[in-house]
């Protein structure tokens, strides 16, 4: 097991560095008069702040430094200078870009003119996240709950110093922010509407998709036929299920009055919910059957044999054992619905979706920023709180002793 | 006391049980014992209603079992299966008190209850309460399932295969700690298996049944003797006698050894007095044994263990709780005549020798 994980902490790294490397090559941001001209692109030698660059240099170093220490087998000090690295990288990046945005974009939330990260930024981001998985991963063995605590501090940290910069104002000069303060009510209001649709879709495929399993385990006959119905719907790109729906939605509202009442409509938010509920049914499905599945028939057996009547055996055995793989496939439906709900802007449902395609329709790539980066955000946030509740549910006797990470991390 | 009224039992058109007709003591042991798809598990599982007969009566206690709601007779019956079933998210003391939790005990009763159990299965319980199954070696789990069927004091028991995976070293030890656990308690148990060695040692009465029918139903010396057709014959095997020797325990049979220390120093008048024995076995002062002498070879006025032939007890010896059947084998794999018998320390606290066996072979009542 651990001669497994010895060989990939150093190739993880050495990606690490190499993207460090590279990025220090490419252009680190854009300066550009306002959202749609062309901007002008600096590298980090272009850049104003020679002792801030020294030392991005240096970390990017450090990270090369802590791949060679890897690869001689010193893993704890590999793994602390690797998160080190990781550290310094997020956090110089970003005070050298407001720095730098201070610098070359007058002062005044209405300026158009402003700052644009570029390719050697987002660069040193993935350098970045990818030193840091591969320094505290190396660090779990040591104790789990401590490592778990350090990473938590850890992220804890880093998004506090960033949610510190944007509030005093320090990246006021960036793009992102430009558009933002361009219209702060409607990006409230879409990410409320964006958490709303993937929220409740995923609730309603909680709803619908456990009994969906549950039936597929009890009824034989049916498990065919549901798998093929769902497993189907996931082959329909979203775009198409969006269009699918529009006509007989729409026909519906018209014939029945009340639904429109309610909201149903060919587009808007209903026929969105209803393709991300669709969506989000096969993993909630899938995990349900396979956590009944794989309940040992010797413990269903002696259960009945000490004289458990049904409601006994669901609290007993069938709901603690089922419970953790029933969230995990939550856990992957929250964040494709997060995805998912990106593209629902485009029949009319909202979301910050919208100013992915306002963005795209404009050639804005700032506003495009103005959707994707939350985007991402949120999916990284669903997926963390869903992994901490899977972990926090599984019982103690079935959690494997050194438990690995799930493939969202790598 | 169990009985079976002209049970039958189908699948469709394939008759699991035909019409078997039997009845079991209160407080002996019943081993169902017969080839595999023979309608043994199905007789079991028809006494605590994890299957219903098609036609037929089973009666616990005078009572039709059908007339008592599933869930509260199998309550009232210890039920232990092969795979032993334990809940992977439960202690081991909650997974013995499972059946105890649905009767709504006391949590301090259940404590002491799987405190005792503990005790009484072998397994400490300050260090296996809190374990998870998955700490458990097979042998340990299996413990912990017999606990757990015991934990309602229920007169019934219903065993299935329950030694069946475990180590055929750790499976004697099971079987011969479930003898002493049933003779302290007592209890009516119907015990599935299809390992004859197994039968004939815990075995008060053995049923052997065939494609759904009880073909011999008697206790397990006239099993063996008088086998009534030629399928129990077979089933017997031409080795019956030594498979008889599998019912009697070392410790009932074991006589004093002949013993020496290693430090010991004999005159040749000492040696002359012990000549008649000829075999003696040595021990140290912790009472390990360490080897054995021929007097023929013993000088005078020298320490014993100069003399001595080593020996590894683990080797030669057998345990205190091993059946005549292990030691005779352990007489035939060493070439020896007299096993010592080592206690749960590795103490030297007996010997049997062949003439043991055969006081045994003369006691049968029966031709061999």
């Amino acid at each position: 097991m651990r001669e497994k994980v010895t060989d990939t902490p150093y190739k993880t790294s050495l990606l690490g560095a190499l993207a460090g490397l590279l990025a220090c090559l490419l252009p680190f941001l854009a300066v550009k008069a306002n959202r749609i001209v062309n901007g002008h692109n600096l590298a980090l030698w272009n850049l104003r702040a020679p002792a801030p660059v020294a030392i991005l240099i240096l970390i990017v170093l450090l990270s090369i430094a802590a791949t060679l220490v890897l690869r001689s087998r010193r893993q704890i000090t590999g793994a602390l200078l690797a998160t080190a690295a990781g550290c310094g990288l997020f956090v110089l990046s970003w005070l050298l870009i407001a720095e730098e945005a201070a610098q070359l974009v007058p002062p005044g939330i209405d300026q158009p003119a402003r700052v644009s990260p570029a390719a050697g930024f987002w660069l040193f981001m993935l350098a970045s996240y990818v030193l840091l998985t591969s320094g505290l991963r190396l660090l779990r063995p040591a104790g789990q709950s401590r490592t778990r605590l350090l990473s938590a501090t850890i992220s804890t940290v880093l998004v506090g110093l960033l949610a510190i910069l944007i509030a005093s104002g320090s990246l006021n000069g960036l793009s992102i922010m430009k558009e933002f303060y361009n219209q702060p009510e409607r990006f409230v209001q879409a990410l409320g509407s964006h958490l709303t649709i993937a929220g409740v879709s995923v609730l309603v495929a909680i709803l619908i998709g456990v009994p969906l399993g549950i039936i597929a385990w009890r009824r034989r006959a049916l498990e065919h036929s549901i798998f093929a119905v769902v497993n189907g719907i996931q082959t329909i790109p979203s775009l198409a299920l969006f269009g699918i729906m529009i006509a007989p939605l729409a026909l519906l509202s018209r014939t029945f009055p009340f639904l429109q009442a309610l909201g149903i409509q060919g587009i808007g938010n209903a026929p969105a919910m209803i393709a991300i509920t669709l969506y989000a049914l096969l993993p909630i499905t899938r995990n349900t059957y396979t956590s009944l599945s794989v309940i040992d028939r010797a413990i269903i057996d002696s259960g009945r044999g000490m004289g458990m009547g049904r409601f006994q055996m669901l609290r007993f055995v069938e709901i603690p054992l089922s419970l953790p793989i029933i969230l995990g496939g939550i856990r992957i439906s929250a964040v494709q619905a997060v995805g998912n709900t990106a593209v629902a802007a485009l029949i009319g449902a909202g979301g910050l979706g919208i100013f992915v395609f306002q963005g795209l329709g404009q050639a804005a790539p700032d506003l495009i920023l103005l959707g994707v980066v939350p985007i991402i955000l949120l999916a990284v946030a669903v997926d963390r709180i869903m992994k901490a509740l899977v972990e926090l549910l599984t019982p103690r006797g079935i959690r494997l002793p050194d438990q690995t990470e799930g493939g969202a991390d790598d | 006391m169990i009985e079976f009224r002209s049970v039958s039992k189908l699948y469709g058109d394939f008759k699991a049980l035909n019409d078997i007709s039997f009845s079991i003591e209160e407080g002996t042991v019943c081993v169902v014992i017969g080839p595999s798809g023979c309608g043994k598990s199905t007789t079991l599982r028809l006494i605590n209603r994890m299957i219903e007969p098609s036609g037929g009566e089973v009666l616990l206690d005078g009572r039709n079992v059908r007339n008592v709601r599933a869930e509260t007779l199998r309550r009232g019956i210890g039920y232990v299966i092969q795979n032993v079933g334990l809940l992977p998210h439960m202690t081991v003391e909650q997974n013995i008190t499972i059946v105890p939790r649905l009767l709504g005990w006391e949590r301090r009763k259940m404590q002491d209850r799987s405190e005792e159990l503990l005790e009484l299965v072998g397994l400490y319980p300050e260090q296996y309460r809190a374990k998870f199954p998955n700490q458990l070696s097979g042998g340990e789990a299996q413990r912990v399932g017999v606990a757990r069927a015991l934990a309602a004091n229920p007169p019934v028991l219903l065993m299935d295969e329950p030694f069946g995976a475990v180590d055929p070293l750790n499976r004697e030890a099971l079987q011969s700690e479930f003898r002493a656990i049933q003779q302290k308690l007592k209890k009516t148990v119907v015990f599935v298996t299809h390992d004859l060695d197994e039968a004939i040692r815990i075995a008060d009465r053995v049923i052997l049944m065939q494609s759904g029918e009880v073909i011999q139903d008697d206790t397990p010396e006239r099993l063996l003797a008088y086998p009534k057709n030629r399928f129990v014959r077979n089933f017997v095997g031409s080795d019956r006698a030594l498979k008889r020797l599998s019912r009697f325990t070392v410790k009932d049979y074991m006589h004093e050894a002949h013993l020496l220390h290693m430090r010991d120093n004999l005159t040749s008048g000492e040696i002359e007095e012990r000549l008649a024995i000829r075999h003696f076995w040595v021990i140290d002062e912790k009472g390990f044994l360490r080897g054995w002498i021929d007097m023929n070879d013993a000088e005078p006025g020298v320490e014993v263990r100069e003399y001595m032939t080593q020996v590894k007890p683990v080797e030669i010896g057998i345990g205190i709780q091993s059946s005549m059947k292990d030691a005779l084998s352990r007489m035939m794999g060493q070439g020896i005549k007299e096993v010592p018998v080592l206690d749960g320390e590795w103490q030297l606290v007996g010997v049997i020798s062949l003439s043991d066996i055969e006081r045994i072979t003369e006691k049968g009542d029966f031709s061999w």
